[in-house]
């Protein structure tokens, strides 16, 4: 390393924080934004919900992002924003133009909402506006269902982060079912599991009749059915407030079951999967063809050093882990958080590649990222091919979900792609449309 | 309903605006914010960021911090930045959340000074009003804090007084207005704040004219010439005919000797186009109407803006908007001919209004939608793209279907 950008050998990360997440950076450093920052962000996982419809309550500036990446991705027409004032924060009076804003959004809709997400901000978080009574009384008059969400950073490093808990107001549209369909839900991510994926035929092997996901229900009345599924597969931690709470209200319970890499953390998750729906799961012959593939490829890319990201759709470390298992040599992680199961493979990284050097996206040393002379052969994620700038990157976004030894398979697939095929970086980032 | 928006995004905010003009001056500009702000100006308000070694932050406000009002660990987040990064000053910009906690800024601001010893700005901004009010704040806090007096006076100095990608889309469009004034026989003391730095504004007084080209920097410019009696011209040049004027009336007031313009004759004007509406900026909205006006015979042109407006720079017939209801009303009582805005305003007439709709992306509306559309309306280029949106939009091909 020759610069002063800040990281920790790999030998060194444990993390600092409390709860279910931990931070790779100290506490007592200024936040860095990166361009490639971001995810869905808020607004665009509300509107998951089929039919629905959001009211965006806020200061002008905060739906900024969020409404021009709805120009951009197409869900705009489905955004509509109520501007707050100083006196509004004074007076509280916003709670009382959203009624009439309500009304005004239903009379003029083109089509009839079926759903309406209401969305407050840190401002109110902090005046601790009651929503509540709003949502019933809106609820009463207007005939559709009314939830409250909330897109406020300012909660982010608490229990009720809001990345969890729109997927916990997302879910909480479902209305209990006294009907029950041997079906499971994925719960945390955005896209359906992609159908390449073994999931499909190793469930309905295994007498599932249905694998349901928001992102593939084209209205609310299908999007209910999901309360009708006998269990809930977290694959993301995203979801994990959600799918409490449908366990509590609906009576569904969850295994977690998340998306990866690594050979073995599949065929684990396979394993525990098994047990939560009481069948022997037979996914033999899916690892074979991985394996198959694994050696292929890497023939194919030969020995790359590789740059893993936090944008990606995976764990970045365990997405490190799999991808020195498959014989590529990981120079660096770009990491802001550990979670809970970030932590074995962080174990399995200390132990097998002490020379993985961990960085993260957010120390104000990375504004002199071009300093760090970073190099890789191939970057994934937005993030780690932003400060590795001479990478070839495979996006890995939010906007499809590889899942399962298959899963393996795609990425290496892309991984190959990126090099015949490479892309503009800015060009693809901006693009995707991410929003912090 | 006033503060319902149906269609429009949110523009750039305040604190933004401030980040854009303090953005090449290499300090440390920290919003206070939970990130959200933040991630606003890096993504969708500043063209600028990728690649760029620029220290814009947030301060990574937690509700725990603001309950409790504790700003120390503010503080020694930014005296921690202050060390590792040696930066020449600090400035901190207000976002929603702090205004709610009242945050004293002064306060904090003059205990990060004793402690750093840098010079510590600080912008009580806090998201509800737009870019153009921020933006105009920081134009004057460079002018009162760094400005010193000139022991020199350039005879053809100029200051060029406004400039940010959020109102010029991009750097070529500074280059090619630097390289105008160059040629007309200026030389360019400061350009604030587009490819200049601190030490450059400071020494602006030495200059004898205050090219001002967006409303941000009015207050400003008339700061300078009010401390140091360096008088100022507001306008952009874009068309032929006003380009020559505008060249003219800056050769005239520093005394440069050159061949005037010949002299203008009135366009014919273009068929069909008895009215016309410009959405946008004010100083770029006039400097619009001046070429229809001169370069093209349209001569019924109002300027509409949501931004704030200078009483000075006003016709009778413009008006300020205040919400979308107020566009499509004015859209709807003058059924314009033309109407001139950035891409986005036309979703908000389309469904009422039919005529001719030219592209004029403004990156405080669109953001990162046009930024890379390669927008050029400084000089002849500014005809070109008119003439070619308002006599093309009748074969059906419209500029703003292009630029997407």
């Amino acid at each position: 390393m020759s610069s002063n950008a800040f990281y920790l050998p790999i030998s060194e990360v444990g993390g600092v924080g409390s709860h279910w997440q931990r931070k790779v950076m100290p506490s007592n450093c200024l936040h860095y934004c990166p361009p490639s920052a971001g995810g869905w962000g808020i607004i665009r996982v509300g509107l998951l919900v089929p039919e629905s419809v959001m009211l965006f309550v806020s200061p002008a500036g905060c739906g900024r992002h969020g409404a021009i990446a709805g120009i951009q991705l197409g869900f705009k027409k489905r955004l509509f924003l109520l501007y707050l004032g100083e006196v509004d924060i004074v007076t509280g009076q916003h709670m009382e133009r959203i009624p009439q804003a309500v009304a005004d959004i239903l009379a003029t809709a083109q089509r009839r909402p079926k759903a309406l997400l209401i969305c407050a901000t840190c401002v109110d978080a902090l005046l601790g506006s009651d929503y509540d009574g709003l949502t019933r009384q809106l609820e009463a008059e207007h005939k559709i269902p009314v939830r409250i969400c909330h897109m406020d950073p300012i909660a982010m490093d608490g229990k009720t982060p809001p990345p969890l808990t729109v997927q916990e107001a997302v879910y909480s549209f479902l209305q209990p079912s006294r009907q029950k369909e041997p079906a499971v839900n994925i719960i945390g991510n955005f896209a359906p599991i992609d159908a390449e994926s073994e999931f499909y035929d190793v469930m309905a092997d295994a007498g599932i009749g249905a694998v349901r996901h928001i992102a593939a229900c084209s209205s609310l009345e299908e999007f209910q059915l999901m309360s009708r599924s006998t269990h809930n597969v977290l694959i993301k931690q995203g979801g994990r407030l959600a799918v409490r709470q449908m366990q509590e209200r609906l009576g569904i319970p969850f295994c977690f079951a998340p998306v990866a890499y690594g050979l073995e953390t599949i065929a684990q998750t396979y394993h525990t999967l098994g047990e939560f729906l009481g069948v022997e799961l037979c996914t033999e012959r899916y690892r074979e063809e991985a394996e198959e593939a694994i050696n292929s490829y890497q023939s194919a890319l030969g020995p790359l050093s590789v740059a893993v990201g936090s944008t990606a759709n995976a764990s970045p470390f365990e997405l490190a882990r799999a991808l020195t298992e498959y014989g590529f040599r990981v120079r660096y992680v770009f990491a802001d958080l550990i979670l809970d199961f970030d932590v074995e493979h962080v174990e399995w990284l200390k132990h097998h590649t002490p020379d993985v050097e961990v960085f993260t996206n957010v120390h104000p040393t990375m504004v002199d990222f071009l300093n760090c002379g970073l190099t890789a052969d191939l970057a994934v994620g937005f993030d780690a091919g932003y400060f590795c700038s001479g990478a070839k990157t495979v996006p890995l976004t939010l906007d499809s979900q590889p899942y399962g030894y298959r899963g393996v398979i795609s990425l290496l697939r892309e991984m190959l792609n990126a090099f015949e095929h490479p892309s503009n970086h800015r060009e693809q980032m901006y693009a995707s449309g991410m929003v912090i | 309903m006033k503060g319902l928006y149906k269609v429009l995004p949110p523009f750039t905010p305040d604190y933004s605006g401030v980040c854009s003009v303090l953005f090449e001056l290499g300090g440390i500009v920290v919003i206070h914010d939970a990130c959200g702000c933040t991630g606003n100006f890096t993504g969708y308000d500043e063209p600028r960021w990728y690649g760029s070694s620029s220290a814009v932050f947030s301060s990574e406000l937690r509700e725990v911090d603001a309950v409790l009002g504790d700003d120390k660990k503010l503080l020694g987040r930014l005296e921690n930045a202050a060390h590792i990064l040696g930066r020449s000053f600090v400035a901190i910009i207000g976002s929603p959340a702090p205004m709610v906690i009242g945050t004293d800024y002064e306060a904090l601001a003059h205990i990060l000074s004793q402690r750093t010893g840098l010079p510590v700005l600080t912008f009580d901004t806090n998201g509800m009003h737009y870019y153009d009010r921020g933006a105009s704040l920081a134009f004057m806090e460079l002018a009162r804090r760094f400005v010193k007096p000139a022991s020199i006076s350039i005879e053809t100095g100029v200051n060029i007084i406004g400039a940010t990608p959020l109102d010029l889309g991009n750097r070529q469009q500074v280059e090619k207005l630097i390289s105008l004034l160059s040629s007309a026989g200026c030389r360019i003391v400061s350009c604030w704040t587009m490819g200049s730095t601190l030490d450059d504004i400071a020494q602006s007084a030495q200059a004898r004219l205050n090219i001002v080209i967006s409303r941000t920097g009015l207050e400003a410019a008339r700061y300078l010439e009010s401390e140091y009696k360096i008088p100022y011209v507001a306008g952009i040049p874009i068309g032929s005919a006003p380009t020559r004027s505008f060249i003219d009336a800056i050769r005239l007031w520093l005394g440069i000797n050159g061949k005037p313009a010949a002299p203008h004759n009135a366009s014919e004007p273009v068929a069909g186009v008895h009215n016309a509406l410009i959405i946008g900026e004010q100083v770029t909205s006039n400097a619009v109407r001046d070429c229809l006006r001169l370069d093209m015979g349209i001569t019924n042109v109002t300027v509409a803006s949501f931004f704030g407006v200078d009483q000075a720079l006003l016709k009778e017939i413009d008006r300020y908007l205040d919400g979308e209801d107020d566009l499509t009303a004015l859209v709807k009582e003058h059924q314009y001919d033309v109407i001139i805005g950035d891409p986005l305003y036309r979703d908000l007439v389309a469904p009422f209004w039919e005529g001719c709709y030219v592209a004029f992306p403004h990156v405080a509306l669109s953001g990162r939608l046009y930024w890379n559309s390669g927008f050029d309306c400084i000089g002849e280029a500014g005809l070109a793209l008119l003439r070619e949106g308002i006599l093309s939009e009748s074969s059906g091909i419209s500029v703003a279907e292009r630029v997407k």
